[in-house]
């Protein structure tokens, strides 16, 4: 534990000291509205991969039906893809506090109770900026009454991961959306 | 309870309106996916790092990559029939019409090629198929009004050649009636169209073979129509001629009147004895005949005896629901009087014209009783 701690202060100093190296670049100096408000690209210690894949069916060594995965093809209306999202602590301290949100893609719908995700907490938002579990998000009616929201109505997924996730260890989450 | 209140209040602010999406999303559409992981170090948040299709470390917004495909071409129409009966048609009959609707229910515009058939055999509305139509044609509604015009057969646009996702258009299988067809046939039709390359009905879709492709692939997600299977590419429904016309049934009778020595009492049919046929003319179709002209040849033997009826004044007698008419049959073939009775060159009794009215299909008027005599020789 101690030692994880000297290595983060190690790294923030780093990552300080690269910003400020980039900043004095001909780009950030050119427009310095962008260098007041974002700060400059850096390194960071999670490396997250999306992946979008699809089902598709096949004979096994057995002549068994089974289903494999395949990159998004053949996608029409209709057609689940998975979106897969992996996380890799490629620092050597670890990771705290993890949430990772998604949107559901422009085009696509949420299925519903398809999302997974290993030791987080999952929760959705109708906005984007607000996310509750599923029984307390509620969508207003044109009477004025609400109602549960549906899954199909849900527009970002979060995960917040219990525990921290260790240098070299590597978290996934997953959930899958249909094509309008 | 309050918590609820509070979801409640927060979901009115950002109040969720569901898409209006009638058709899926077009062929060719790029959908996009970008994640975003938050996390600290330490107890330090850090800047947030957005995904990429092959991961990201830099953080920032901006810094990762959308996850992207392309969505493809799900090819997928239906041709449904649209009476939802037989059309009615007489033999003879030329440019008769059944209607279709073709809808393009897939996610991009494209032609369809469209080819019509009679169909052998096989039952539609419940009623098997019989004979054949001739003639066979397609015809786009080409003001796409719906109804069959004769503009629609003068512009005879025979393939639809660009029709957008989620649109229809009225097809139009026309054909002529042949005279040989019969009352109470059925001639069966089947419209089979097919998906084409948009702009150009002469090329069919063929579906990508193999794994995705760069580009946009085409899936063929049609269901199985009346003569196709499902996911071919085609759709197909059958539609129905019904032919009615007049069916005319004849029967004849004949009866000894009187012969010349047991006169009026139990006569037989010996040399000299009087023979009344009845000829009875029924109408048991579905259309009323016109036209009706019955010609009965005299039997070899015997003699027409002329004057026998209305006071023995004329020739033939006819009665149509205890209606009396007569008419004379002149000899020589020649009807002088214009009643629509004479006796052919042929030696055959006609009857036809103004003796015969037109005969509907249903009613007590729909048979007529043709009564004359002849003398044994």
């Amino acid at each position: 534990m101690k030692k994880g701690y000297a290595l983060t202060t190690g790294f923030i100093l780093l990552a300080l000291s690269s910003a400020a190296a980039l900043a004095e670049g001909p780009l950030l100096a050119a427009n310095p509205a962008v260098a007041a408000t974002r700060p400059a690209p850096k390194a960071g210690c999670i490396e997250l991969k999306s992946v979008a894949e699809t089902e598709e069916s096949y004979r096994d060594d057995k002549g068994q039906q089974a289903l494999r995965r395949v990159p998004a093809a053949k996608v029409v209306p209709g057609t689940q893809v998975i979106w897969t999202l992996s996380a890799s602590n490629v620092c050597a301290a670890a990771a705290d506090k993890v949430f990772i949100d998604n949107p559901v893609p422009e085009h696509m719908t949420l299925v519903a109770d398809s999302v997974r995700g290993a030791g987080a907490d999952i929760s959705y938002s109708l906005d984007g900026k607000q996310f509750a579990a599923p029984d307390q998000l509620r969508v207003s009616e044109a009477d004025g009454t609400t109602r549960p929201a549906r899954a199909d109505e849900y527009t970002h997924v979060r995960w917040a991961f219990r525990n921290s996730i260790g240098p070299g260890q590597l978290a996934a989450a997953s959930f899958r959306a249909t094509v309008r | 309870m309050k918590r609820l209140l509070a979801m409640a209040a927060l979901a009115g602010l950002g109040m969720w309106q569901p898409a209006a999406l009638a058709l899926g999303t077009a062929a060719n559409t790029s959908i996009a996916n970008k994640a975003t992981i938050n996390y600290s170090v330490g107890g330090n948040a850090q800047t947030p790092i957005e995904s990429s299709p092959g991961g990201n470390t830099t953080a920032g917004v901006g810094a990762g990559l959308n996850t992207t495909f392309v969505v493809d071409d799900k090819v997928d129409l239906t041709v449904t029939e649209l009476s939802g009966a037989g059309t009615v048609v007489n033999p003879g009959q030329t440019n008769q019409v059944t209607g279709f609707r073709v809808s393009n229910t897939g996610n991009a515009p494209h032609a369809f090629a469209l080819a019509s058939a009679n169909n052998t055999g096989g039952v539609v509305f419940t009623n098997t198929d019989t004979t054949d139509v001739a003639n066979l044609r397609v015809i786009v509604d080409s003001n796409a009004n719906g109804t069959f015009e004769a503009a629609d057969l003068t512009a005879n646009i025979n393939n639809i050649n660009t029709l957008a996702a989620d649109a229809n258009i009225v097809v139009f299988v026309v054909a002529d009636v042949p005279v040989t067809t019969a009352n109470g046939q059925f001639a069966n039709v089947r419209l089979t169209a097919s998906a084409a390359v948009n702009n150009t009905p002469g090329t069919l879709v063929t579906q990508t073979a193999g794994g995705d492709t760069a580009g946009v692939d085409f899936v063929f997600a049609d269901g199985a129509g009346a003569g196709d299977i499902a996911r071919d590419g085609k759709n197909s429904a059958d539609d129905q001629y019904a032919v009615q016309s007049a069916r005319l049934t004849v029967t004849k009778a004949s009866a000894v009147v009187s012969d010349p020595f047991s006169l009026l009492v139990n006569p037989k049919a010996i040399p000299g004895a009087v023979v009344e046929y009845a000829v009875t003319v029924a109408n048991t179709g579905t259309q009323n005949a016109t036209g009706v002209t019955l010609l009965d040849p005299l039997p070899a033997n015997t003699a027409f005896r002329p004057n026998v009826y209305n006071g023995n004044t004329r020739d033939v007698r006819i009665t149509i629901n205890g209606v009396d008419t007569f008419c004379v049959a002149e000899a020589g073939g020649v009807d002088t009087g214009g009643d629509g009775c004479v006796i052919t060159v042929g030696n055959s009794l006609q009857v036809g014209g103004l003796a015969l009215p037109t005969l509907p299909f249903a009613g007590p008027t729909n048979t007529a009783l043709v009564r004359f005599q002849v003398t044994i020789n």
